[in-house]
């Protein structure tokens, strides 16, 4: 029997800056609509792991599909083009802009045939509706609070449609109640959509509970692929990655 | 009368102007018409992209070279189509060689390549000819150029709303946004920098060709000259870059006092524009039209006029993609 295309997979992925090996033959097979979360302390390669993932940085070595497609080397259009739509650590927009045309510019750039015969700016509304953003459509994004950036960076992410969507450290910086509204979000935007989502974030409790997998990441490598109460028990992590932070 | 009737009008008004105006008050005209055209084809690649490019003296010489070079043996719009075509190409060279470059280096290396081009030619003249520097052989009339000129520069405002309201011209809002974002987003950036760097310097070009006529007597030092693109930058970026009014009114006004101070008070002009430049810079990002629109509350030309409350409620719309979600942008 044919097994399955996965949405995305990752071979043997090496990001190398001068001598600093940031990332080391990472490994990975995601499906359509699966949920995906990487923690690693700081300096892991997380970061470097989506810039690979986006055409952002060119891999030094490994190969990168999606559908089957061979993306690795080709720049950050073509991935968005493709479907891979991402958020940065720090919330980049399109300077003061406001809101709703932030999202626009997603769909008329990266959305291409993925659109279909819908509406642009009914589309861009929905997403804004979605993230709860809706009565701040027309102020200029440099208005809204660092909350709100980050909310408006995952709507503008889902204005090209995605087929994978990358978080950084989406819920850094958030209040408790801010960062269950984020996880509840992420888990909808799987269900509703149908979106693949790998999350990164720093702070470990609210990813454990939402997502279906944990990629562990240190010193660049991967050292632990499985369900999220086997990463909890797992010895290499505990040492590397929780024991770290219990130490401090 | 509408505001489209009124352009229409002020422009028949410039096209009967040869045959009213006094050959000072033509020449004059003929300056203005030069920096507006070169202001405006300048604002529609530097002002959305922020990438500031010092190139146009290079174009604009470029495109000199090519009407002392060509005429008479070529019509005048075939000068001009090759001034035009020669600019656009060798920006597309630079364009190509410049992508990994930030802003602040591309202006320096637009600025060394302008210089590069003028010694090259110095160079080439030199060892091909054995003089340096050329007379224009049988220059067209200055009803032509002027006409030309004028042609030249409501093309170029033609030129700056197409862009504007086109996906290039969001393609370079978002460059000049965030590059970086406008790539994960769907922007080919490389493309998006050098069409419109190639476009605005096609109008460099051609704007060299036919001002450079008016000289009768083209050399490296001149056609290059650097005043062209220092003037031109701040034109735009004292007019303000966002806004088509912008540059052409600092076009009329800058050109006027360039002519009624450069001979008599040359000092005092280059203060006047350093000062104005400086003040631009400092406090009126948008320019002196930015302010004019500021106060006045009109959007500028290339933001999309916001349109009041939700949509109406039409074909509901999913958030998700069509259910196929075959390999797309072929």
């Amino acid at each position: 029997m044919l097994e399955a295309l996965p949405l995305l997979e990752v071979r043997d992925l090496s990001v190398r800056f001068g001598g600093l090996r940031a990332l080391s033959g990472v490994t990975l097979r995601l499906c359509d609509a699966e949920l995906l979360g990487v923690i690693g302390p700081n300096g892991a390669g997380k970061t470097t792991f989506f810039h690979a993932m986006s055409g952002v940085v060119p891999p030094t070595s490994g190969r990168l599909r999606l559908a089957g497609e061979d993306l690795t080397g080709r720049p950050p259009h073509v991935y968005a083009r493709r479907g891979v739509a991402r958020t940065f650590q720090t919330p980049r927009l399109l300077g003061e802009l406001p809101v709703l045309d932030q999202v626009l510019f997603a769909i008329r750039f990266g959305a291409g045939r993925r659109l279909g015969k819908d509406d642009p700016r009914q589309l861009a509304h929905a997403l804004l509706r979605r993230v709860g953003l809706s009565a701040q459509a027309h102020r200029p994004a440099t208005e809204l609070p660092p909350a709100g950036q980050r909310l408006l960076e995952i709507a503008v992410a889902l204005g090209t449609r995605p087929r994978l969507l990358l978080l950084d450290e989406v819920a850094a910086g958030l209040t408790e109640a801010e960062v269950a509204q984020v996880s509840s979000l992420i888990a909808a935007i799987r269900h509703e959509l149908g979106v693949a989502v790998i999350w990164i974030e720093h702070a470990v409790g609210a990813l454990l509970r939402t997502v279906d997998r944990v990629l562990v990441l240190h010193h660049g490598e991967a050292i632990a692929d499985a369900a999220p109460r086997e990463v909890v028990r797992n010895a290499r992590v505990l040492d590397a990655y929780l024991g770290a932070e219990a130490a401090t | 009368m509408t505001r489209g009737a009124l352009l229409l009008a002020a422009v028949a008004a410039l096209a009967a102007l040869p045959w009213l105006a006094s050959p000072f008050l033509l020449s004059l005209a003929m300056a203005c018409l030069m920096y507006a055209g070169l202001a405006v084809s300048w604002s529609f690649f530097s002002g959305p992209s922020r990438y500031l490019s010092l190139g146009v003296s290079a174009f604009f010489g470029l495109g000199a070279y090519c009407s002392a070079w060509g005429l008479p043996a070529l019509p005048w719009p075939a000068a001009l189509l090759l001034g035009a075509a020669i600019a656009a190409a060798f920006a597309t060279a630079v364009g190509l060689l410049t992508l990994r470059l930030s802003g602040a280096q591309f202006a320096v290396i637009t600025f060394g390549l302008g210089e590069l081009v003028k010694y090259a030619v110095t160079w080439v003249e030199k060892s091909l000819f054995g003089t340096v520097g050329r007379i224009v052989a049988d220059p067209p009339q200055d009803r032509t150029v002027y006409l030309t000129l004028l042609v030249l520069a409501v093309s170029a405002a033609l030129a700056y709303r197409a862009v504007a309201r086109s996906r290039l011209g969001l393609a370079l809002r978002g460059i000049g946004a965030d590059e970086l974002r406008a790539a994960t987003l769907g922007v080919d950036a490389r493309q998006a920098r050098v069409m419109g760097f190639a476009l605005s310097a096609a109008f460099a070009g051609a704007i060299g060709a036919a001002a450079s006529v008016r000289w009768t007597y083209v050399d490296p030092r001149t056609a290059f000259d650097p005043f062209i693109v220092f003037q031109t930058v701040l034109i735009a970026m004292v007019g303000g870059p966002a806004r088509l009014g912008g540059p052409v009114a600092a076009a009329v006004a800058l050109t006027l006092l360039a002519e009624l101070l450069r001979l008599r008070l040359p000092y005092l002009y280059m203060i006047v524009l350093g000062t104005l430049l400086v003040l631009s810079v400092l406090f009126l990002p948008d320019g002196l039209s930015g302010l004019w629109a500021a106060r006045r509350g009109t959007p500028r030309l290339n933001e999309p006029a916001p349109e009041p409350g939700d949509p109406a409620p039409g074909r509901p719309v999913s958030m998700a993609p069509p259910a196929a979600r075959g390999p797309d942008h072929a």
